[in-house]
């Protein structure tokens, strides 16, 4: 008997062993650079430091959600959960970035796990489940603010946990451990939605899916959902004099940059599209030839999602759950594509399009064992990146000819031209460490207090963080900040430096801190320039 | 007789043009694909003359059509014409 493999098995299996070393050549250069961020001791993206101020404050006992009318003007506008979690760290290692990094960091594994376990769990083939789950985490999206002090991939890691938990618990026969099941599912979603509010689609994906498969039970299921949701809201509500409402969502109610959105789906597109197009091939089957999954879905809610990434302050991360959406339905798509595993019923659209190709479904099979790997090699070329000058990585550029084009010896197949994709990915230097302990010893000398952009440098100069600069503009935008008493404190030069990297302070703030303080210096860090104000001897007249 | 033959046969249409016999809040009830079309095309159809209506009502706005109601329309389009091709698969499971 002839056990030796066919030509095409063993050409299948090699491509397919391309495609794995390609995705852990991606998750090797997806550890380094949580390494290397992890090390650095500052804000890297700016808002770091302010959410790690929300994690000191909740490791007080306290809620960041203030009025920012009066000293010190701060306020966070992110729902609470993710700096809950980092809280316990701060009790045992004081203020620190490394460990909410690490957070972040871990989430985006555990995302990976979870797709890697959603696509095996419906298709049985390890090789394309664990091509799955490092897909995601080679995502340039994904890569670039995994290993953030941020708590956009938390909220991501537990949205994909819910779905994959309330993918098969419909079909759970015993009654106790359905409803357990389905319960652990809308935890995870309440979870997501305390994490960050952006949440709220896969909720609706979520009952959505539930209301299809038994409304009864959706009803019912939905009734507790936004009870305990509600619950929640109106005890945080309560316990911070109603600041809770005004500045995680009155705050965050932003007007649309449709060409931001548009240029955002068109990068989308460009680095995803070997996988969205199985993805979407496998919607449309589910929705015309067998039943519609959560996963279906959840890609359709997260589109919604990846809409708003026009809005101020959104950006090329709201794709990240379209992303995980993308992974786990291509997948799937992959491995029934590989196990022949499909099944056309009889009705009006079989009849014209499947039927009359009936005979071409054997050729079809065959050639997916080559067209399958070749999809997600094809996937690792779009989204490459890379440092370009590090040891090993600069023998890989130089073979495949890749030259830096982003920070620090980086190189970024998203280009950042886009507007919203944000400027990070590349490794941080010594230079930009000494960068910034040469700011902190700025403060640390300064007679008055700082006024800073990122709260990073006045917590390692161990002085009080004054305000949050994005967090004032989305309240004044939407006019509910009073900014009297801030502006009263800028006139009479009671700052003794403002550090400036992005103007980000509500115009009226920034005319009255041109009009009291000059520029005198200017430092690189990270590649960017931090503006140094000091106050001026003589004021500019208005 | 034939009025009890007339409900019969009533209910049988009603079974075998994609609805089930179960009420839609019985624990075993489960969305046809003809169900969900209808509720698609439904709820894309009151959509799409619901955004049309904002500028009808909201006189004091200018500018007509903005482009978040632009892409609202398309969606309820889009929605309203997916309910339109599920219909036709009847009682298959959603």
């Amino acid at each position: 008997m002839n056990t030796r493999p066919s030509l095409l098995t063993l050409a299948h299996r090699i491509l397919i062993a391309a495609a794995l070393v390609v995705m852990v050549g991606y998750l090797l250069v997806y550890v380094g650079y949580a390494i290397n961020l992890m090390q650095f001791p500052f804000d890297y993206d700016q808002g770091e430091g302010f959410e790690l101020v929300d994690t000191i404050l909740f490791s007080q006992g306290e809620f960041p959600y203030r009025n920012t009318d009066t000293y010190p003007f701060y306020s966070s506008n992110y729902p609470p959960l993710f700096h809950v979690i980092a809280a316990p760290f701060v009790w045992v290692f004081g203020s620190a970035y490394w460990y909410g990094r690490l957070l972040g960091f871990l989430g985006t594994l555990v995302t990976a796990s979870a797709i890697g376990l959603a696509v095996y769990r419906e298709g049985r083939r390890r090789d394309i489940a664990i091509l799955a789950g490092l897909a995601f985490l080679a995502s340039n999206t994904v890569y670039h603010i995994g290993p953030l002090f941020r708590q956009h991939m938390t909220m991501v890691m537990f949205e994909t946990l819910a779905v994959v938990i309330l993918a098969g618990a419909n079909e759970i026969p015993d009654q106790g451990r359905r409803r357990r099941v389905i319960a652990l599912g809308l935890v995870l979603i309440i979870a997501a939605g305390y994490t960050k509010q952006l949440a709220i689609f896969t909720a609706a994906a979520a009952l959505i899916f539930l209301f299809i498969r038994q409304p009864r039970r959706a009803i019912v299921a939905g009734v507790l959902f936004a009870l305990a949701g509600g619950v929640i809201f109106l005890w945080m509500n309560l316990a911070t004099d109603g600041e809770w409402f005004r500045q995680a969502i009155q705050a965050n109610v932003n007007r649309i940059n449709f060409d931001q959105t548009i240029g955002l789906f068109r990068l989308w597109w460009y680095l995803h599209g070997f996988l969205i197009v199985p993805a979407v091939l496998l919607v449309i089957y589910q929705v015309y030839f067998s039943r519609i999954s959560i996963y279906a879905l959840w890609f359709a809610a997260s589109l919604v999602q990846g809409a708003l990434s026009g809005t101020w302050g959104g950006g090329d991360s709201y794709f990240a759950t379209s992303i995980a959406a993308v992974m786990i339905l291509s997948g799937i798509f992959a491995a029934k594509m590989l196990n022949g595993d499909w099944h056309f019923p009889v009705n009006y659209l079989s009849r014209i399009v499947i039927f009359p190709f009936k005979r071409l479904a054997r050729p079809l099979t065959a050639s997916a064992l080559i067209v399958i790997p070749l999809l997600y090699l094809g996937y690792g070329r779009t989204v490459m990146h890379l440092p370009t000058d590090a040891p090993v990585y600069s023998t890989i550029a130089d073979v495949f000819g890749i030259e830096a084009n982003a920070l620090n010896g980086f190189y970024d197949s998203a280009t950042r031209i886009v507007g919203g994709y944000a400027d990070i990915g590349h490794w941080t230097t010594q230079a930009d460490i000494d960068a910034g302990w040469q700011i902190v010893e700025m403060i640390r000398t300064s007679d008055r207090p700082a006024l800073s952009e990122e709260a990073g440098f006045q917590l390692l100069a161990d002085q009080d963080v004054i305000t949050n600069p994005t967090q004032l503009l989305n309240l004044w935008l939407n006019g509910v900040f009073d900014g009297t008493e801030l502006i009263a404190m800028i006139e009479d030069q009671a700052f003794g430096l403002v550090i400036m990297r992005a103007q980000f302070y509500p115009t009226e703030v920034l005319q009255a801190i041109q009009r009291e303080y000059e520029q005198t210096e200017t430092i690189a860090m990270n590649g960017f320039d931090y503006l140094i104000l000091r106050p001026r001897a003589v004021p500019l007249t208005e | 007789m034939s009025n009890h033959k007339s409900c019969t046969q009533g209910i049988e249409r009603f079974s075998s043009g994609g609805y089930t016999d179960d009420i839609m809040f019985s624990t075993t009830f489960t969305l046809t694909k003809r169900i969900l079309g209808l509720l698609l095309l439904i709820g894309g159809v009151l959509g799409f003359f619901g955004i049309l209506a904002i500028d009808l009502f909201d006189v004091g706005r200018e500018g007509g059509i903005g482009p978040a109601q632009q892409v609202a329309l398309v969606l309820c389009f889009a929605a309203a014409f997916l309910g339109l091709t599920l219909i036709p698969l009847g009682k298959a499971e959603a």
